[in-house]
């Protein structure tokens, strides 16, 4: 792929083009990156576009094929799939915990034991989220353990 | 392929446990009701093994990993597995005549013996993850510090 850029006329707004016959798993993801400005990720609520910072997320979560954030107060709905999220935040503390939620780790307050291999994470805000038996060994590992 | 290891590792873990206490069951089962000089052929172990393993596939398959289950679903697990527990060592018993079912006490001792069975794997499962959370509590202070 050629890469090229263009300094602009004075006065002129920023603009990135992308010049493609289709858009690959590959090319939306690193649109996703641009739209997000970086660190920030794109949470939709009431017509509005939010820079939420992924310290402020407690979760991502999976319903009827879209994905919200859920943060302190507020529930945003994000353009990217649970599998985008879980790549690009893969290093920055958070892990998938079940096959539709993506925890942030750092929102955790307490973990105690459901049954038959599962633990419940309760979160700083007091909600409580299930962490699946599949997915307990990575999160151990990612503490340490 | 994760998975596969996951459920096996569940399994071996339940069977482990199961088999552990009926041996003990059992020697207590035949040292009260039969006396310690009693003969005992080879068949009684291989039963022991077939009813073990038939009950750790039923209680794996009543506690299999599901994301979405509620407290009232998690009771109703609880009791049907433990219906299950009972009809197979209970049923087992009898069809490997374990036990006299015109003896009363005979009867009433099985259907103990795997009460409390049940309620010590069920207990031992849950010391066993509360431990785990507790690891998993520390880890996560220290990430905070």
């Amino acid at each position: 792929m050629r890469i090229t850029i263009i300094d602009p006329s004075p006065g002129e707004e920023d603009e990135i083009i992308v010049k493609c016959r289709e858009v690959s798993d590959d090319l939306q993801q690193l649109l996703n990156l641009i739209k997000q400005g970086g660190n920030k990720i794109n949470g939709y609520k009431d017509g509005k576009i939010h820079l939420l910072q992924p310290a402020e997320i407690f979760y991502f979560e999976s319903v009827d094929q879209r994905v919200f954030a859920y943060c302190k107060d507020n529930v945003y709905e994000i353009k990217s799939r649970l599998y985008e999220l879980e790549m690009q935040l893969s290093a920055k503390n958070f892990l998938r915990v079940t096959k539709s939620l993506i925890l942030n780790l750092d929102q955790i307050k307490q973990l105690s034991p459901a049954f038959s291999g599962r633990f419940e994470a309760q979160l700083k805000n007091g909600e409580k989220v299930l962490i699946s038996r599949q997915y307990v060994p990575a999160l151990k590992e990612r503490l340490g353990l | 392929m994760e998975k596969i290891a996951d459920i096996l590792h569940a399994y071996i873990n339940m069977f482990t446990k199961i088999t552990t206490w009926t041996l003990l069951a059992a020697a207590i089962f035949i040292t009260v009701f039969f006396g310690t000089d009693t003969a005992l052929g080879v068949e009684l172990l291989w039963q022991i093994l077939g009813l073990t393993f038939l009950c750790s596939v039923g209680c794996i398959t009543f506690f299999k990993d599901s994301e979405t289950v509620t407290k009232k679903g998690i009771i109703c697990r609880f009791i049907l597995s433990y219906l299950f527990v009972s009809a197979v060592f209970i049923g087992g018993g009898f069809l490997c005549e374990w036990f006299y079912p015109s003896d009363w006490k005979m009867v009433l001792g099985m259907f103990l013996l795997v009460t409390a069975g049940y309620a010590i794997v069920t207990y031992l499962s849950f010391c066993t993850a509360k431990k785990e959370a507790m690891r998993m509590n520390e880890k996560l202070k220290e990430r905070e510090q």
